[in-house]
């Protein structure tokens, strides 16, 4: 038992976590169908243990935690299930590398300023809503380029081949 | 400005231009010179198109067993690190043929605890690094609810969409 | 503001993995398996060795751990690790160029014996075309070359860290990059 004892002591706790092809994809709960999101799981802990969590951050990367967790609890129900139906589509409509260029396209569009974040957002659903002939035809037109400067278009560009057939 | 292309020494200014890293303020005195610079716009033009033709080069995903393999090693590793520590000072015993059997038998009933024991963990207080996991991953999906509130990514679905595939 | 406490948060991970979390480790392993696999994919262009190299890489992070010190950026390290492995295989494998490549990652659609007549399979087959000829000429750069490209056009590096990884200095990366990426638009010009 003593040998036993050594052997654990010296394992690490390395649960064999679920590989890639299993995540994204959601699992049929009894009550809920729609899988809940790690958000939801975390808003279920215990208090305490929340708070020992949210202790442990550098006190910005909290304070901006704290901020988009309050923003998701104090939607309407319907607007959750709304956010978790978008979640897992996109999880699985995107495979790993254009969910990872989504987000650096979306890191790179949280750096503009409002004003332009405003008017990017607008022309990518006007973009979304074109066919895609219609919708490369917009891009590349006189028009747009004269509109947003490069890096606009490129941020603009890129959303759009994410979302072509 | 000096024309990057010609003096070599702000070539990185083109490069950095190119891979969207360069600071606004220089941004806009390259974008005014290659206005005039056909050099420089063709540089631009190439890199832009060498960007979306590497873009185009994805990777496969990982296997869905990738980790559990892993895992499977460290622990072999492990465990053959306790022998080797353990038995490394005895060899001259091992040149014994019954002994190196022994020891087998040995590890095969160890191996028999452990994987019987599989959720032993060094860690003192359990919930610790469920609770760092769980923050990065909250982190994580908070972030794309916004990115997909902000762009919309996906196409419309429903709990039944869901369900189905 | 954020990718740097990120960067820090990865040493402060990597030093509860040094104090036995194990969980800590399965949180690198999660952030990192994909861009680390990727990477040495995109270096030695074969799935089934890039995974095996990944292995090893992750196993050298975790038996590294009683020593581990952040004196470098987690993702320096990760990578200088993972660099090494491929340019050592690399090299390994110069001797067995002839040998047929075992891993085909692009023909894997359309058989070649079943009349194509559909648009959207030619479109694949151009598709696959055009990405093998991005597979060539990344293959034909010089190896420490292919390197700093892989890490600086999909890891997004920064030059001060490639160049920490490759062990060089900072201008001789720019050099580095600046005659890769003109190589690659060269090769890859007809593409435009």
């Amino acid at each position: 038992m003593a040998l036993v004892a050594s052997l654990a002591a010296q394992r690490p706790a390395l649960k064999a976590p679920r590989g890639p092809a299993e995540k994204g994809m959601p699992r049929a709960g009894k009550k809920d169908r729609i899988p809940r999101t790690p958000v939801d799981r975390f808003n279920r802990m215990p208090p305490e243990d929340r708070q020992k969590a949210l202790e442990k951050l550098p006190p910005e990367r909290r304070k901006r935690l704290e901020d988009q967790l309050n923003q998701y609890n104090h939607l309407t129900p319907e607007q959750r299930r709304q956010e978790r139906l978008r979640y897992q589509a996109f999880n699985q409509q995107f495979p790993p590398d254009k969910q990872n260029q989504a987000r650096r396209l979306f890191r790179q569009f949280g750096e503009l300023p409002a004003e332009r974040q405003g008017s990017l957002r607008k022309e990518f659903e006007s973009l979304r809503a074109l066919p895609d002939t219609e919708r490369r035809a917009r891009i590349n037109s006189d028009e747009f380029r004269s509109k947003y400067d490069s890096h606009e278009q490129k941020i603009l560009r890129d959303l759009s081949g994410l979302v072509s057939k | 400005m000096k024309c990057p292309i010609e003096t070599q020494e702000n070539a990185e200014l083109l490069l950095s231009y190119s891979a969207r890293r360069l600071n606004p303020e220089s941004t806009a005195i390259l974008e005014a010179h290659m206005e005039l610079c056909p050099a420089c716009q063709e540089f631009r033009d190439g890199q832009r198109a060498l960007w979306e033709a590497l873009d185009q080069w994805e990777a496969r995903p990982v296997s869905a067993d990738f980790d559990r393999r892993l895992y499977r090693r460290i622990e072999e590793q492990d465990r053959m690190g306790w022998w080797a520590r353990t038995f490394g000072s005895m060899r001259p015993v091992f040149l014994r043929p019954a002994l190196p059997l022994a020891a087998m038998a040995c590890l095969v009933l160890v191996a028999g605890f452990i994987i019987d024991e599989p959720r032993q963990t060094v860690v003192p207080t359990a919930e610790v690094p469920q609770v760092v996991r769980e923050v990065e991953q909250v982190e994580r999906t908070l972030e794309d609810l916004e990115m997909l509130r902000q762009f919309n990514l996906v196409a419309p679905v429903s709990n039944s969409d869901l369900s189905r595939s | 503001m954020v990718a740097v406490a990120a960067l820090e948060y990865d040493a402060e991970l990597m030093l509860r993995v040094k104090e036995g979390d194990g969980a800590s480790f399965g949180l690198l392993l999660e952030k990192y398996r994909l861009p680390v696999i990727h990477f040495l994919y995109r270096m030695v262009q074969d799935h089934g060795i890039s995974e095996e190299l990944g292995q090893e890489v992750f196993l050298r992070v975790y038996r590294s751990r009683a020593t581990y010190e952040p004196t470098a950026k987690f993702t320096t390290w990760l990578f200088r690790i993972a660099t090494h492995l491929a340019l050592n295989w690399l090299r390994d494998g110069k001797n067995e160029k002839g040998q047929e490549r075992l891993d085909d990652d692009f023909g894997q659609t359309a058989s070649r014996d079943v009349p194509d007549r559909r648009p959207t399979v030619e479109h694949s087959l151009v598709h696959q075309a055009k990405l093998e000829e991005v597979r060539r000429a990344v293959e034909l750069l010089p190896e420490k070359q292919r390197a700093a490209v892989l890490m600086h056009k999909y890891e997004e590096m920064e030059y001060s860290q490639i160049a920490a990884v490759l062990n060089c200095s900072e201008s001789a990366i720019k050099s580095l990059l600046f005659r890769a990426y003109e190589s690659l638009r060269v090769r890859l010009a007809h593409m435009a």
